[in-house]
Order: structure tokens, then sequence, then C-alpha cells
């Protein structure tokens, strides 16, 4: 009407005159602007960089991973690992090998330090008092004093009783109360008291004779006499059979009546005797020469000469990895053979005085050998010294901690636990000790494809309904529009939940569960893409023009109703990730052992106030890989709808 | 406006009816069959025939699908097999518990989240701004039950001999308990937590106030503000987005510049003119994020040791108990869409444009 | 060169109203500063109506908004003065400028209906002047007030339409309602911004009728910016013609459309369609208006003067000329009528 009017033209956009009468169509150019304005977005660029990082680290986990995630780390092995262990990272100061856990004065020399069996308390005896501290914290729980001075103690394998022996009584203490239970006379005393695996019985034994008795009863069940000056006095795993050594002969006897067994004779005198961990072979050392015996058929299975007298016999088994080391002494010198190898050593170390005791760690990843002023601890596999602790008193004793990391040094007034590995655990460990880090690592792996597989699915299913409802119009665009809205009526994260719980837990019905719920939201977006170009003046060219609905539909439509969709989806991916880690908190998703971040969470999250880290790390990675797609997402609307800039 | 809303209203009857049918739809695709799942494997024909018979599983879907509808109008909505009780009571008589969480987080999510965008809105691009908007954007980032889970760690653990120390769990303090309004005010009624004294007495803070107990009630509040925090940082973020970017909008709107040259002072601008029109949308969000702030009760009840309605949804996923799922599900999906409704009055009372359409 | 006012003829022959000089107001952006309005200077005397025509985003909005200190970041007014009633509006505090708004100094604008707030009535956005206005704060205002207000601009059945909301308006109806809000206070000075593009032709004519009347019966100053010569050329007693942010001429309306001196001025006139005259295609103005964050270093007009060729100048792209009284009360910035010596 306008144009008609002579008198007021319309504004003399005078450059607007002649060109651009045809209407324009997007072209690629279109793709290259939107990602020139995109990197201008530091939002955009922050998320980007954020996924670039993700997707680097989700394609090279296995580099980046320090384990397997699903491993048990004491299964590979790797000693020295709590469950929940702290996080602990080098140069943070994480303590490394030689470095002292935890140290105590007793304020009087230590004559028997022991761990308890669960390794959570220690007690020192020194003269006729037992002192007790938590291993943790070193704080002294407890003392127990006594009339004479204590020849001998033993944990029970629950923590719950220490038995001591002084002068002609054994005392039962509860460790709870921090009272006697029981007094039981003695008489000749002991230097040995012992329990049994289960705690049904202990014996006591001095220097040639062995007492068993019973828990229930607390009477002996019966006393052994040895034939000779004791070497050694062990139960078997089970608590049936009692080993003793003594004189030449190794004896077996059965720890109901005390009667013999069965004895194995020796050439020479026996300088050691011991069982390994399943009590199914027994170790011995005589003179020059090592056997290794079947408890069942008392066969020997094993024997290694050496030149010089052999002493101090020591298993170093690991059961997984099929290993099964025979250590043994020869003055200052520690041997090592596979049972399963050639009669030479594969290993001779020199420790530097006279060796008492050699001990292997419970995986045979290290052992220590001690002498009277020096503790060594060596690596089983390469054979290099890991820590030396050199005291001025004496060591009394010398034991490794169950996991393997540590070692209890008893010297003088002192007790120490010297950790003997350094492993870093940058995230920690999990309650099922694997490598929290390496599950978070690869937990990446699995929240990039959830979100991307949600959200393609989700994307496809939903642009084609919405494009159908948009393009068709009518009834079509009636039904399909009616059932988006009855399906946005529910919160995404309630209907996702219930559709799981009709198709039963797991990570694909997970997805599914998602990619249902979402897609909804891009139905109702393609719609209002399709009818807002559907009009546009290209498109009703193309109808004029005859061009078959379903091209217009592809090849027009769509890729102009495709904006809004990208950024749309782009922030779908976020709460679909979301979405799939709150199902997976719930059970509902991936199951253990799958390294899923939600699952991570749920399985720690009655830990929160013990082990906060377990919970904090896999959270974290949450977040940061939600924030990389909405930032990302946000940059991409910013970029894409020029209106919304500012 | 009242035709207006009675349009909304008629809208929304298709939808209630698709929301009873998914949920039906969905009880009804349960794998397996549903008197061996519910029996035991072992159960015989015969018996299957009679329980098929007495649960009206030989009718027909439609059939069925209109028992289903009648029962729910009538409140019934089945029967728990883990509790063994009817669904409906113990919803009801977890509801205060949830309702509680869900006032405080939203109360929580409006109160901070309006100014935070007014503000950050108003300074635009200022470090409070961008601040605002960082963790705007971590906010919606993170998972709510993980929120949850640190909060506990560090107000209840990390804090503690601190004054900011708060309970990380229950709902009131070992031997602290609040006298029932009803026996404080001498009414002689059955105090139990399925009549409406009962319920309203299970509402802790509102009970404390009722009777005037303010020890009770900061015992109560305290114990809510970790859970509120959690379940109302995801709805804070978005209200605060939301009225940042509207406001944003609105500030750059003409009538905003005419405003000013009237002679409006600056608080007048963006309190009556820029604030009102800005509104509108947060109003929507708030509405929406009702949703969210409803899946987080669900998934942080249990993290705070809070027995809602959420804890019961989490102990039935856990137990496949999926009477008491189906219910939720029906029942979160019906208070959403009512809770739409008002928002859409809500707007309509707000934007004249809407009113006289 | 900008002191030299007294030699003007006076248009309606009142002394100066709104003095403003040299006024720069610049955006700066992270691609660059935009200088929007690039040291301008006019004089408005009372009861005058001084058009300032130019295209759309040569500075002339921009002008009027600096003048009630209403830009927004990252804009700023970077110097300049510009003296309303001999006192600087640039110097004065916020507080100050907020209570000359509206009440000696108001505005109208372009798009009417979005002007107006949506979900307020027309009641309540007509009283808010009064209300932000009045020396008593305990004196309520009267919606009669806000019906007189618009029986004032000419609208019919006032009573009823106060309480109609914007979105019940036509945009001539609206922009009457601005009007009258403008007018609350009878002000000294209106600056009225394109204040009928949006409109129909026939109610454009109605609302540039109010505004001449409300001069004349008040005896106001009106600022009238557009970029429509046939506004410019109906209402206007003086003429700005601005360029990129510059006052490129500057004239008696009359002198200015029988005798263009600025080659731009002629262009412009030219570009007009007139009744009864038959032409094969309007003459236009080749290229477009430069970049004001890359302002070309000599004239601004230069890369698009036909003049310059013609006249074959060499100085246009080297350095800019200055705005010079090539006739007496018509000044112009152009290197045709600048000699040499003046430089």
């Amino acid at each position: 009407m306008q144009h008609t009017e002579p008198v007021s033209p319309d504004a003399p956009d005078i450059e607007l005159a002649v060109e651009d009468a045809v209407v324009a169509r997007p072209s690629k150019s279109l793709w290259r602007e939107t990602l020139e304005r995109l990197i201008r977005k530091p939002s955009a660029i922050v998320g980007l960089t954020m996924l670039g990082f993700l997707v680097f680290i989700a394609v090279f986990a296995p580099l980046i991973a320090t384990h397997d995630p699903l491993a048990v780390l004491l299964d590979i092995p790797e000693e020295g690992v709590n469950k929940r262990a702290d996080p602990c990272i080098h140069l943070l100061g994480c303590p490394s090998a030689g470095d002292s856990l935890l140290g105590v004065d007793a304020g009087m020399p230590v004559d028997i330090a022991e761990l308890s069996a669960t390794n959570s308390l220690m007690a020192a005896a020194s003269g006729s008092v037992i002192r007790v501290w938590e291993v943790d914290n070193g704080k002294e729980l407890f003392s127990l004093e006594h009339s004479a001075p204590v020849d001998a103690i033993s944990w029970a394998p629950n923590d719950q009783k220490i038995l001591a022996v002084s002068g002609e009584e054994v005392i039962v203490w509860d460790v709870n109360r921090r009272t006697p239970q029981q007094t039981l006379t003695l008489e000749g005393g002991a230097d040995l008291v012992l329990w049994n695996a289960d705690g049904t019985r202990f014996l006591t034994a001095d220097s040639t004779s062995v007492t068993i008795w019973d828990t229930l009863s607390w009477r002996p069940v019966g006393t052994i006499e040895l034939d000779g000056e004791r070497i050694a006095a062990e139960w078997n795993v089970n608590g049936t059979l009692v080993m003793t050594a003594s004189g030449n002969q190794v004896q077996l006897w059965n720890a109901f009546v005390a009667t013999e067994v069965t004895s194995i004779p020796h050439d020479a005198p026996i300088t050691s005797a011991t069982f390994n961990r399943s009590s199914n072979r027994i170790l011995t050392t005589s003179g020059n020469e090592l056997h290794v015996y079947n408890t069942a058929s008392y066969e020997e299975l094993f024997s290694a000469e050496y030149d010089g007298p052999l002493d101090n016999g020591a298993w170093g088994e690991s059961i997984s990895r099929g290993i099964q080391n025979v250590l043994a002494s020869s003055g200052d010198v520690a041997l090592m053979w596979e049972v399963n190898g050639g009669d030479s050593p594969v290993l001779e170390l020199v420790h530097g005085e006279p060796i008492r005791s050699i001990q292997s760690s419970p995986l045979s990843t290290r052992i220590f050998t001690q002498g009277e002023h020096t503790v060594r601890v060596w690596d089983t596999a390469s054979g290099k010294e890991v820590v030396v602790e050199n005291r001025d008193a004496a060591v009394v004793n010398v034991e490794w901690e169950n996991n393997g990391g540590a070692v209890l040094l008893a010297s003088g007034s002192a007790v120490d636990v010297v950790k003997t590995t350094d492993y870093q655990y940058l995230m920690g460990v999990d309650g099922n000790i694997r490598d929290q880090f390496s599950r978070v690592i690869y937990g990446a792996r699995l929240s990039l494809m959830v979100g991307l597989v949600t959200v393609t699915f989700a994307v496809i299913i939903g642009t084609i309904a919405g494009a159908i409802a948009g393009f068709a119009g009518g009834w079509a665009d009636n039904v399909i529009m009616r059932i988006m809205d009855v399906m946005l009526a529910f919160p995404p994260l309630i209907l996702a939940i219930a559709v799981v719980t009709v198709l039963g837990p797991g990570l694909i019905n997970a997805l599914l569960a998602i990619s249902i719920v979402f897609i909804p939201a891009y139905a109702r977006v393609a719609r209002s893409g399709v009818l807002a170009v559907k009009e546009e003046d290209f498109v009703t060219a193309d109808r004029a023009l005859g061009v078959r609905p379903v091209r217009i539909l592809f090849r027009r439509i769509l890729p102009n109703a495709l904006a809004p969709l990208i950024v749309q989806a782009t922030l779908g991916i976020g709460t679909a990730i979301l979405d799939a880690a709150a199902l997976s908190f719930l059970g509902l998703g991936a199951q253990p052992p799958t390294p899923e971040w939600g699952a991570m969470l749920g399985a720690e999250r009655n830990q929160i106030f013990t082990a906060p880290h377990l919970v904090f790390y896999p959270g974290i990675a949450i977040m940061i890989t939600v924030l990389a797609f909405n930032l990302l997402g946000d940059g991409l609307r910013d970029a894409l709808d020029p209106r919304l800039d500012r | 406006m009242a035709s207006y809303l009675a349009r909304r209203l008629t809208l929304a009857v298709p939808v209630l009816l698709g929301i009873l049918f998914v949920t039906f739809a969905l009880a009804r695709l349960l794998p397996g069959d549903p008197c061996r799942s519910t029996l035991g494997e072992k159960a015989t024909d015969e018996i299957c025939d009679a329980f098929n018979e007495r649960y009206g599983l030989n009718d027909s879907i439609l059939e069925q699908f209109r028992i289903y509808i009648n029962d729910v109008l009538h409140g019934d909505l089945g029967e728990s097999l883990k509790f063994g009780r009817p669904v409906t009571e113990l919803m009801v008589e977890r509801l205060p518990v949830t309702l509680e969480l869900s006032a405080f987080a939203m109360l929580f999510a409006v109160l901070l989240g309006i100014p935070l965008g007014i503000i950050s809105a108003y300074y635009h691009n200022s470090a409070v701004d961008v601040g605002t908007m960082i963790g705007a954007n971590m906010g919606v980032s993170m998972p709510v039950f993980w929120l949850g889970l640190m909060l506990s760690y560090l107000f209840g653990v990390a804090l503690k001999d601190t004054p900011f120390w708060l309970p990380p769990t229950g709902r009131l303090t070992a031997g602290v308990s609040i006298q029932p309004f009803y026996e404080a005010w001498g009414w002689n009624v059955d105090g139990d937590a399925l009549t409406f004294p009962g319920f309203i007495a299970n509402i802790n803070t509102l009970n404390a106030i009722l009777i005037g107990d303010w020890n009770g009630f900061r015992d109560a509040a305290k114990h809510l503000i970790l859970p509120a925090m959690a379940v109302g940082t995801i709805p804070l973020s978005i209200i605060a987005r939301m009225t940042r970017s509207s406001l944003l909008e609105v500030l750059g709107l003409n009538y905003i510049r005419t405003a000013r040259a009237k002679g409006v002072k600056e608080i007048g601008v963006v309190g009556r003119h820029g604030l009102r029109n800005a509104m509108l949308p947060v109003v929507t969000i708030i509405g929406l994020s009702l949703g969210s702030l409803l899946s987080g009760a669900v998934l942080t009840e249990t993290v705070f040791g809070l027995s809602g309605v959420g804890r019961i949804l989490y102990d039935s996923i856990t137990g496949r108990d999926y009477t008491v799922v189906q219910a939720f599900t029906l029942i979160i999906a019906v208070v959403f869409v009512f809770i739409n409704l008002i928002v859409d009055a809500l707007y309509a009372y707000l934007d004249p444009r809407i009113r006289l359409e | 060169m900008t002191s030299n006012n007294k030699d003007k003829p006076p248009a309606s022959g009142n002394e100066p109203l709104l003095q403003v000089r040299d006024l720069k107001t610049y955006f700066f952006t992270r691609e660059g500063t935009v200088k929007a309005v690039d040291g301008v200077s006019f004089t408005v005397r009372r009861g005058e109506i001084r058009g300032i025509v130019g295209e759309s985003g040569c500075g002339k909005s921009m002008t009027a908004m600096s003048i009630l200190r209403l830009v927004d970041k990252p804009g700023r007014i970077v110097s300049g003065e510009a003296l309303f009633r001999g006192e600087d509006l640039l110097k004065k505090s916020r507080r100050e400028m907020t209570a000359m708004r509206g009440q000696q100094i108001s505005m109208i604008f372009q798009e009417p209906k979005s002007s107006l707030n949506p979900v307020l009535k027309i009641s309540t956005q007509l009283l808010e002047v009064l209300r932000v206005h009045r020396d008593d704060r305990s004196v309520p205002v009267k919606t009669e007030a806000a019906v007189e207000m618009l029986r004032g601009v000419g609208i019919p059945d006032a009573a009823r339409r106060v309480d109609n909301y914007p979105h019940e308006m036509s945009g001539g109806m609206a922009q009457r309602v601005m009007i009258a809000m403008s007018m609350a206070y009878a002000p000294d000075l209106l600056i009225a911004d394109e204040p009928t593009t949006a409109l129909d032709v026939t109610i454009q004519a109605q609302v540039l009728d109010l505004i001449r009347k409300l001069r004349d019966d008040r005896d106001m100053a009106v600022m009238l910016i557009t970029h429509d010569m046939g506004v410019v050329a109906e209402m206007a007693d003086i003429v700005t013609v601005m360029y990129a942010g510059t006052a490129v001429e500057e004239a008696p309306t009359i002198e200015l459309f029988e005798e263009p001196l600025h080659p731009y001025t002629r262009g412009l006139i030219n570009s007009i369609p007139v009744m009864g005259q038959v032409k094969d295609r309007l003459e236009v103005i080749p290229g477009r208006v430069p970049d004001l964050i890359d302002l070309p270093p000599g004239c601004r007009f230069a890369p698009r003067c036909k003049a310059r060729i013609e006249h074959n100048l060499t100085r246009c792209e080297i350095q800019e000329p200055h705005l010079i009284e090539a006739q007496p009360g018509h000044r112009v910035r152009c290197w045709l009528y600048e000699s040499d010596d003046t430089v």
C-alpha cells in the first residue's frame, strides 16, 4: 500500500532498493557463520574444551586409567591397599615406602608386640603390663596389669579377647570390658600361646610340652610331651591339627584328643617347620636342607640344598597368581625358592647381620628380613631392597599387616608401623578394593555413550513424530501431540522410574526409558520448527511446483528446523546423563560392577561420612560432563539465534 | 478470565485421562503372569483362575480400565505388596514430610533465585552476574542426590564443632518432640496420621507454629535446611537463570525506555515495569521446576533419612513393589497437571493480554 | 564554529532553549568503539520545530537519547555539553536528571504500542507521570486527571479508554496516549523520535497535526527526529541533516529544500518520489553507510559522493571538512564550499 503513496515513501534504506529480491535459502555459509559465532562465546569455548577433554579421556581410558576398573586390587596383586582407602597423591605428601604410618612409645622396653587379627588394634607387653593401641590413629585404648611379667600373648581371631601368659597363669582378657574373663592355672608357665583360626581352642607351650585348651569349658584337652626341645608348634588352618617340631622329627597331632596322627622324620635336627596358608603343605629346614611335604599323603614335594645351614623357613604364596615360594635363611643370607621350580634359589639376599626371621607379605610381593638391629624389606619380583630400618635397641618383633602394605616393628620402647609400598590411588579405593580413579575414567565412556545414545534415539523418534504432526496437520497432528502432552504431564525422571520398574532394572532398559521420556520434547521442537518453515516462501514455491511432500519435508523443511533441534539435543544430553545417573543411583540403571558414575555413587552412599571421596569424585565427574553439554548447548542457542545474543 | 480458565480446565481432562491410561498400561505391561509373580511360581492353575477372577484380570482391557478409573476416583490406588497396606494410606501418612520438604525447598529457591536473577540482570556482566551464572550453570548440572550427600558431609561432619554444623539426618533431634497442636488446643480428636488433624500435626514446622513452640520449630527447621538446599538447588538455578534472562530481555524493551523518559526512578523502572513483565516466564518455570523438585525429593529423602513419600518410592523400587510406583507416578502427574493449571491462572492474572483473550 | 548562533535567522524569533555543543556518544563494544554520535552541535529555540533527518543508524536517535541521558551500556557520552535553559544536562546528577525527564523534557518514540507497558492500564501509566513528579506525595492522583490528559490529545470516549490496556488500542491511539503522557507537565521541549514511522499514512498526518497544534498552544520547542524528508518538509522550521554521526548540513527548511548544498542532502531530496513527476527509477545514493567503528579518514560521505568525482576533489578522502556557514543561516560540511584559507 505504501508503494502507491507518493508523499511519504518508505524508509530510504537506499542500499536495499536493488538487490536481495530473491528469498534467501540457508546455505553452507550459514553453518560457517554459526560456527564463527559459536567460537566467540566464552561459555561455548569452555563447554567445547571440557567436552574435548572428556572425549579424550573416554577414548584413551585404557591408557589413562592406572588399573582395570573391574579388578579387585588385591588380586592383581597390589598390597598395601585398604578398603575405601583415602586418595593419595605423592606430590601432596602421600606416605611412601619407609615412612612411619604410626609410632607409639610404650614408655618401657617392649618384650612382645602383636597386631590383632583384623589389624585394627595392636598390643605390646612390657614387663607385667600390656598396652593396647588403635592402629588407625595410635590412640592408646587401655592397659592390662598383671601380677607377673607377661611371657606370651595372642589375639583372638575376632579381636575380642587377648590371651596372656603371666607366670603360672593364663589370663583371658575381654577386650571390650577390659576385665579378665577367665584365669587359668598353668603349671610351669609357657613361652607360647596361640589361638586357633576360629577361636574355639588355643594352645600353650613351654620348651618341651604343648597343651591344647578348649574355650567352651576352659579346660585342657590334652598335653603333648615332645621328645626334645620345641622348635615349632602351630595350628592348621581349620584348627583340627597341631604341628610340632622337635629333635629330628615333625609331628602332627589330633587337636581334639591330642594324639599323634603321624610323624615325619628328618636326617638332621630340625631348625624350623611351618604350615603354608591352606595347611596342605609343611615346610621344614634341617641342616643344609629344605623340604616341602604334602600333609595329606606325607610325600615330599620339593627339596633343596644349600651350602650352609638353613633356618627360619617361611612360605610366600599368592594363590590367585599360582605362586608358591619358600623362604629360608642361612646366616645373613635370605634365600627364596619356587616350589614348582628348580632347586637353586631364585633370590639370594644379603641382609648384613644374622637373620632372625623372614616373612613374606600376604601376596608374596614383598618379604622382610629381620636381624638384631636392622629390618630390611625386599621386593620379591626384582630382589631390590625397598626399605631399611635401623634401630639402636634390639628388634623384638616384626610382623606384616594383613593387607601387606606395612610392617609392625617393635624395638626398645617404640612400636612403629612402617609403610612398605608406595602405590598411589588418585581418588582412593572403593568398598570392593578397586581403584576409584580408573573407574571414574572408564565411567566417562559410559556416560558419554548414555547421553549420545538416548538423545539420538529420542531425537530420531521425536523428530519423525513432530515432523509428521507439523507437516500433515489435522487429526494426525492432534493425535500425536495429545500423546506427547500426556507424556509431558509426567516429571521425566518419575516416568522413567516407572518405565524401568516395568521393564526391569538394567542399563539398556534405563536407556530405553530415558529415550522414551525425552521424545515429546523433540517432537514439540520439530513440530514448531516445521510449522514455522512450512509457510516460508521457498516451501510454498516448491509446493506450487509440485515437489513431492516427502521430498519437501526432508530437503526443505527439516534442514531449516534443525537449529532448535540441535540446541535442544545438546542440552538434552546433559539431562539424559543426569537422569541415567539417577536411575543407576536408585539401582535401576547400570548394575554392579559396571563403572557407571551414578551406580558408583549409589554403592558408596552410606559411606559418605567415613569415605566422602568415594562419593565426591563420581559426582564431580557427572557435574563436569553435564556442565560441558549445558555450556555448549547455551552457546549453540546463542549462536543459532542471534536475537538472544547479548 | 473465567472462560479462559474453563478452557484450560477442559483441555486438562484428556491429559488426565491419558495419564490414567499410561499408569494403567504400565501395570499391565509388567513382564510375566501377574498371578504367578504375585503368588509365586508354584501357584496352581485353579488358584490363578480364582486370583484373576478376584482382581478382574479376566475382563476385557477396556472394562479393566473402567474399573481402574473408578477405583482411582474413589481414592483406591491398590494395596502395597511390601507394606501390606493400601497405598493411599501409605501416601497420606508420609505426605506431610514430602510436602514440608518441597515447600521449604521451593521457598529457598524462590527467595534466593529471584533476587539473584534480578541483581544479575541489572548489573549485567558484572562480577555478581558472572558468579551467579557460573553457580547456576553448576547448579543445574549436579546430580541432586550427590549434592545432598556432599551437603550432609560438609555440614554434618566437616563443620562439626563449628557454629555452622547442621544435622545431616532425621526430622528432629533425638529427644525433641513437638506436641501435636490438637492436644495443645485441647481438641478431643483422633490423632491418627490419616485424619486431617493428624496430617497437619505431621508437618512439624507448621505444627510448631500452631502451638508456638519456637524451640521445636527451630529444631525442625534446622533439620530441613540441608534437604531443602539439596532439593532446592536445581529450581534455584533455573529460577535465577530465567529471572535474569527474562528481565534482561524486558529491560531492553521500548516501554522501559518510556518509563525512564517519563522520569520514573530506576527502582520503579525495574520494580514496577521490568519485574511485573519479567515474572511471566518465571512463573511458568517455577511451576515446571516443581517436577524436578518432586524427582529430587525421591532421590534425596533417603540420603537425609527422611521417611516421606520419596522414601516409600525408593523402598518400593528396590522391593519391586509395583503398585506403589504406579500410584506414585499417577499422583505426581496429576499434581503436576494441577500445578500447571494454577500457573496458567496466575499467568492470566499477571498478563491482561491473556486474561482478555 | 559552534558559537555563532546569533547570526542565524530566528525561526520563531526566540531565545535558545537547548544548545547542544560537540556532543560525542560512543559505544564501547568488543569489536571496537562505535562512534554513534561524533561531534554534533545545534540549537533548539523556544517555539521552534527542529528537524533532525538522516538514514537509520546515522546517530539521530542516539543524539536524542544522549540529551535525555538515556544511553544504555556499553554506550557512554564521551564529551560535549547540552545546555538546557543555560544549565548543562550532562553535568546534572542522576536525580536531577530523573526529575527533569517527563516534566521539562519529554520524549515520544517510534513504536507507540511497544512503548507502553502491556500489563498496566493506560490510566496507570498516564498517572505515573503525575505520581513521580508531584511535589506533595500525600496528594493522591485521580483517574479524572488521566481522562483529562486523553481528552487533551483528542481521544474520543476518553473516560472508557483509560481503563484499556495497550494491546486494545491502535497504533495511532497509542501514540496519542504517549503524547498525552509527555504533555502532562507542559514540557519546554518535546523530543519526538520518529513519531509517525510505524503508523498508517492518514494517522501520520493526524499525529503530526496534533504535535504542531500542541506546539502552537504551549509555545514549546519540538525536536523532530525522522528519516522522512516528507515529514520534515511538512513540519520543521529548521533542519539538521545528519550522516554517520555528524551534522553535515543545517538550514531553514525552505532553504534546504530549495537549495540543498551537501551532496548527501541532494541525494536524500532526489530520492523522494514526487507526485505527478514520472521518473524511470528513483535516484539512489550508491554504497552504504560506513561502519561506525572504522570511519573513513576524510569526509565520511566521500566513498559514496558523486560530487567529489564530478568536481575532482582530492582532499575529501584525506581530511575531514568543517561545518562552515556557506550562506547566512545555512551551514554545510563539505569541501565544495570550504576554501583553502579556512583550514
